[in-house]
């Protein structure tokens, strides 16, 4: 190898080598503040992640509550986790053998939770609709609502079920609903 | 006249200076049976069968005591037992006349008398006092009786050892809570206790006293004075509550356990009776003992339809089967009905409730079609109400819920839930059983059972009340039958027979035959 030659081989593998430790510094020694930019960019998934599993109970064919999983979006806050399950329960099962808890046209108005773990979920309901059930019929549905909104959370205590904004004597004719209630596993029908 | 007199004389401040006052008079008239000596008066003792010496056990303390035993159990010398425990004993001429005198407490009993007299209160004891060695033999209740609650002595006999263990149970501090209701002219006092204390009432005019028997009371001393119109004022001390009431006010008392509550309910006197008399429970109730209005409630109404099924609408089967069994029971046994709807409108479960205290009936019948998301499910169910409901846990769970979280509103409507219907419990448990088992046997209907559950319109019925379940319209052999007027009237005459057999156990009189008897 003549001299000339050797000198330019050194000059390029000097090059590269400042290329190198320049993308290398560039990358090591960046601000907290860009690396944070950087993170947060980088932590808004493209796609909402897996989410969780939430049990939902309605009424089924067997005269008692059955259970359906459904996945809640994962970075839902408690209160909006309860929303988002008030707004299942209107949806209706998607199940087969299983029923609607609340009639046709309810729609979710407002669900707000106390600091003392009582939940407030508002319903509106047509007035002409008439909610129109048999005993058995409400026990399910009451019970589809609470047992929803509480069983699986430590720290939610009762349901308290405004129908139209204000609390009523009775949901259907029968139950009184003018105190808070609280779960009840017994009418939850064990699978298998 | 001969006195035995003890210097311990236990804790008998405890007794208030008014009962003195008023012993004196009632005392004579008391004692003037005994006093009569009569020889042809009954004598209730029974033969003695054994006598001799046993021993008695106070604390640290051994004595020979005399003792005998009847038929009717053992029965012990009274002399010495006052030497040990306290009192003074007069004892009237021919030994006949016993008054033991404790603190300003005095009772009165003899030899081959059955009862015992204590101011205007006469109690029955298991056998007559006998004379024996020593004196004056009694049984164990008159002990008790005596120093049990005044002084708090407990007794135990163990024939075995013939020995008498005597103790003193330990003074109890019982906290006690208050709560004053007032609601359609009625107030309602609640005097809660965690356990039943040893007490005793004193009614007099415009006065209720309740006295505390060996147990002392936490706060020691409070005075309520804004009961309202009817209840002047609320004095409560360590040993006693008493409650001043206003003029032309009567009150009637009872008892609700779990928690233990002694409730007094005071209204005007519409009578112009004296009070004295009038604060005997339950005067309005004895004045309509037995069944003469019955309530009936044909369920939902109006934009409220209740259960549909095969073209069938709940509200218009329970008005129609309403007025059947209106008509059937003024017919069948000359009641007075009345309905809480006769057309097609809504009206509250409250004002349901409030419409049948109104009209005081006797006996309330909510009637419901059921509706199941299980077709198959079929048959007959009569519920009835309770705290202590088929959703006990819940219920519970609730009332603490509530309870912690200071919701005035629903302790105020447990309340008058407790002081509503859980008075007739027992009678509508009663009603209850008799409804269903005319339904199974006379209809054939699957016995779904008597049951319990927090049905609102059952709440706040203050008599005996059931909420019936007539069948299910999800059910298609059940929609059949109820389409069937001949069916419909089946139905009715089962709650007609279970109205005539109610009414029957409640007046002691012939009721028409049960369905299942005629088969």
């Amino acid at each position: 190898m003549n001299r000339p030659r050797a000198l330019q081989l050194t000059a390029a593998l000097i090059a590269a080598g400042l290329v190198v430790l320049g993308i290398v510094w560039w990358q090591a020694g960046a601000s907290p503040e860009s690396a944070v930019r950087s993170g947060t960019k980088q932590a808004v998934p493209a796609v909402p992640g897996p989410g969780s599993q939430s049990a939902l109970y309605f009424p089924a064919a067997s005269g008692m509550l059955e259970l359906e999983m459904r996945t809640a979006p994962a970075d839902l806050e408690p209160s909006a986790r309860k929303q988002w399950l008030a707004e299942q329960l209107v949806a209706g099962p998607e199940s087969k053998g299983l029923r609607p808890a609340l009639p046709a046209g309810t729609q979710v108005a407002s669900v707000f939770t106390t600091s003392d773990g009582r939940i407030f979920v508002d319903f509106t309901i047509p007035e002409s609709t008439g909610v129109g059930m048999g005993s058995a019929e409400e026990l399910l549905a009451l019970y589809s609502i609470v047992n929803t909104l509480l069983l699986g959370d430590e720290d939610a205590r009762s349901t308290v079920l405004l129908i139209n904004g204000r609390q009523r004597e009775t949901f259907a004719g029968h139950f009184d609903t003018s105190r808070p209630l609280v779960p009840r596993p017994d009418l939850i029908r064990e699978p298998g | 006249m001969q006195r035995i007199a003890s210097s311990s004389g236990g804790i008998l401040h405890a007794v208030p200076t008014r009962v003195r006052a008023l012993s004196g008079f009632l005392i004579l008239l008391a004692i003037s049976p005994l006093e009569a000596a009569n020889p042809a008066a009954e004598d209730h003792s029974l033969e003695v069968l054994e006598s001799g010496q046993a021993v008695i056990h106070l604390g640290t303390r051994s004595r020979p005591l005399p003792y005998s035993r009847s038929l009717g159990g053992p029965m012990f010398a009274l002399q010495p037992l006052v030497g040990l425990l306290g009192g003074e004993l007069v004892i009237g001429p021919m030994q006949k006349k016993h008054e033991l005198r404790i603190g300003d407490a005095a009772f009165l009993f003899g030899p081959g008398a059955i009862t015992v007299t204590e101011g205007r209160e006469i109690k029955m004891l298991s056998q007559a006092p006998v004379a024996g060695d020593g004196g004056l033999h009694v049984p164990l209740d008159l002990l008790e009786s005596l120093y049990g609650n005044l002084l708090g002595y407990e007794f135990a006999w163990h024939p075995g050892e013939r020995t008498l263990e005597v103790e003193r149970r330990p003074l109890r501090e019982l906290p006690v809570t208050v709560d004053v209701v007032r609601l359609q002219g009625v107030t309602t006092l609640v005097f809660e206790f965690p356990v039943r204390p040893r007490y005793r009432l004193d009614k007099s005019a415009h006065a209720i006293e309740i006295e505390m028997l060996g147990d002392r009371l936490q706060p020691a001393s409070q005075r309520l004075s804004s009961t309202g119109a009817l209840v002047r004022d609320i004095v409560m001390t360590s040993q006693s509550i008493r409650i001043e009431l206003a003029p032309q006010t009567v009150a009637q008392d009872y008892v609700l356990e779990n928690p233990f509550r002694i409730v007094f309910d005071v209204l005007r006197d519409r009578s112009g009776g004296g009070p004295i008399a009038r604060t005997q429970r339950p005067p309005a109730r004895t004045r309509r003992r037995g069944v003469r209005t019955v309530i009936i409630d044909p369920g939902h109404g109006g934009s409220d339809p209740g259960a549909r099924g095969g073209g069938m609408v709940e509200k218009q089967l329970t008005l129609e089967l309403a007025k059947q069994l209106e008509a059937r029971l003024k017919q069948a046994l000359n009641l007075r009905v009345v309905l809480t709807r006769a057309t097609d409108t809504n009206i509250s479960l409250d004002s349901r409730s409030a419409l049948a205290n109104q009209y005081k009936g006797d006996l309330f019948i909510s009637l419901h079609i059921n509706a199941s998301p299980n077709s198959s499910a079929r048959g007959a169910e009569t519920y009835f109400s309770s705290f202590e409901a088929s959703d006990t846990a819940a219920m519970r769970a609730a009332a603490a819920d509530n309870q912690s979280a200071g919701d005035p509103l629903f302790d105020l409507q447990l309340m008058l839930w407790d002081l509503a219907q859980s008075r007739y419990l027992g009678q509508s448990q009663s009603f209850a059983g008799l409804v269903q088992a005319e339904l199974n046997e006379a209809l054939g209907l699957r016995n779904r059972g008597v049951k319990q559950a927090s049905f609102r319109v059952l709440l706040g019925v203050a008599m005996p009340a059931v909420l019936v379940e007539l069948g299910f319209l999800s059910n298609p052999s059940e929609q059949k039958r109820l389409r069937d007027s001949q069916y419909r009237g089946d139905l009715v005459d089962s709650l007609v027979r279970a109205v005539s057999r109610y009414k029957a156990q409640i007046e002691g009189s012939p009721a028409m035959q049960p369905a299942f008897s005629s088969r």
